[in-house]
């Protein structure tokens, strides 16, 4: 089953050489939609398939749900909202990471150019199987207008945040990655053509008809004698060597 | 007791010599002794894939069919080229080559040849090499020499790609080797491409040819990589398409 990507929507796929740990993780569709491309680590399915369709001859294959679930975190997205009328103005997606750092430093997973904004503003980390929400920023992080005391505050789906008083606000959203997709299998994504094999098969008749041609004189059956005649002359068992 | 393997296919370049080749490797590798006779007169190509130049070589397959030697030597030993650290194993790889003069694959064309000499070549072949395993790559197509060597194999192994113009005469192939009482045989089907579900397509081929499928090959870009100078399963040892092999070599040794 594969995963969802919430930018594009498709299913996503690692794109990789066999046998290296790594791979570059690359969504053609999202990536033409702003997406990051990321390195993530991945262990080959036991059934992934060729694909002569992947370009630069690489392999492409789905990362199954179950995979990414006993490996990874769980997928997550933070939406930044706009502060009177609550949509989102920007979306970020992570899958696969276990920290997501938020500042205004161009190195953090989520950068906000605000002034109330730290540079490390606060981290958010994948442990004992929940996301704990971590303030660094010397203007805190609030949530329902309370500054956040406690070193870490476990975040719930749908939790908001708000970095700095009065800062900008992120919504945390655990994204369910399964839903809808059982049907889909690898053949209806963009990477593959579906061949259709229900097209291959045989003519029996005609089969038939050619066979009868050919065995059916004399030529045939002196060659099934001689083929007989030729058995006869197999070298005995090595095991007896 | 020596297994003779025949790899046969109703089309050309169905992939038979690449398929011959690396299972060779693979069963030699585990300590076998194993040769490979190119049967395929008309079009060799199995010596390529051990970088052996029949040019060079001083007698072929030929020569054996025309009296001018033995067929151990035109057995040559290609153990070091292909296999890492043979020494200390059991493991040895002959090959028999072809001839690839124009004029020794027309005089064989011309007059064909007695394949009661051909066949007494495989037995010398195994007891004088002392083989576990003798491969025969052929030529493709229904013809007498050849359907004589399927008939003298143990296994036929037979390669098709999923086309329509290999399911039909692969059809009529398989049924001429079931009247020739051919022991054992086993598909392999060949350059699968990535959108094509392999195990419904393995389920397919078993249903409609009442035949054991040893193995569903994907189609393979790297095998561009190593060119034909290479035994693909000896660089990727992790691919799909060795893994294949893999699973294919372990029902052979069944
Ligand atoms: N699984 C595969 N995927 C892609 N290419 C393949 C595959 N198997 C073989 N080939 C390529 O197909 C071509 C034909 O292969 P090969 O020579 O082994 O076939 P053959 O059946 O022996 O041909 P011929 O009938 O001419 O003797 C070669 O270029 C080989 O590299
Ligand atoms: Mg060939």
């Amino acid at each position: 089953m594969p995963v969802r990507n919430l930018l594009c929507g498709m299913p996503d796929f690692v794109r990789g050489s066999i046998g290296a740990e790594s791979a570059v993780h690359r969504c053609q569709q999202c990536r033409t939609l702003g997406g990051r491309s990321r390195l993530v680590t991945f262990a080959a399915p036991s059934d992934f398939q060729a694909s002569a369709a992947a370009p630069f001859g690489k392999w492409v294959f789905p990362v199954t749900h179950d995979d990414s679930r006993s490996a990874f975190p769980p997928a997550i997205s933070l939406r930044l909202l706009h502060a009177t009328q609550g949509h989102a103005l920007q979306t970020w997606y992570f899958e696969q990471q276990s920290l997501v750092r938020i500042g205004r430093l161009d190195s953090g997973d989520v950068v906000i150019t605000d002034p109330r904004v730290s540079r490390l503003h606060a981290e958010l980390r994948f442990e004992n199987g929940a996301w704990q929400l971590a303030s660094h920023g010397r203007h805190g992080v609030f949530q329902h207008d309370k500054l956040l005391i406690r070193p870490t505050t476990t975040l719930s789906h749908g939790a908001v945040f708000q970095l700095g008083p009065g800062g900008p606000q992120l919504e945390f959203l655990e994204v369910d990655d399964s839903g809808g997709l059982e049907a889909e299998t690898a053949c209806s994504t963009i990477e593959f053509d579906c061949v259709d094999l229900s097209a291959l098969g045989f003519d029996k008749r005609e089969a038939a008809e050619q066979v009868q041609q050919i065995a059916g004189d004399d030529n045939f059956r002196q060659l099934l004698e001689r083929a007989a005649s030729l058995r006869k002359k197999r070298q005995p068992p090595l095991g007896e060597r | 007791m020596a297994k003779i393997i025949s790899v046969h296919s109703f089309r050309g370049g169905t992939g038979k010599s690449n398929v011959t080749a690396n299972l060779a490797v693979i069963i030699a590798k585990l300590g076998h002794r194993v040769a490979i006779v190119d049967t395929d007169i008309q079009s060799p190509g199995v010596h390529v894939l051990f970088q052996l130049d029949p040019k060079r070589a001083r007698y072929t397959l030929n020569d054996y069919l025309w009296g001018l030697a033995r067929i151990e030597q035109a057995a040559y030993d290609v153990t070091e080229t292909v296999i890492a650290d043979p020494d200390g194993s059991s493991a040895r790889l002959f090959v028999v080559p072809s001839s690839v003069d124009s004029g020794a694959i027309g005089r064989i064309l011309n007059e064909g040849y007695d394949v009661g000499l051909l066949n007494d070549g495989f037995q010398e072949l195994i007891r004088d090499l002392r083989l576990d395993y003798l491969f025969i790559d052929t030529h493709p197509g229904v013809n007498e020499e050849t359907l004589l060597s399927i008939a003298v194999s143990d296994v036929l192994l037979l390669v098709m790609r999923p086309d329509n113009q290999d399911f039909q005469g692969t059809a009529v192939t398989a049924e001429l080797a079931r009247r020739l009482n051919v022991k054992e045989m086993l598909m392999i089907v060949n350059k699968v491409p990535g959108g094509m579900d392999r195990q419904a397509l393995r389920e397919k081929v078993t249903q409609l040819y009442e035949a054991e499928v040893a193995g569903v090959l994907p189609f393979n870009e790297e095998i561009v990589n190593v060119a034909s100078s290479a035994i693909f399963s000896n660089r990727y040892s992790e691919h799909p398409f060795t893994r294949g092999l893999l699973a294919i070599a372990d029902r052979l040794k069944a």
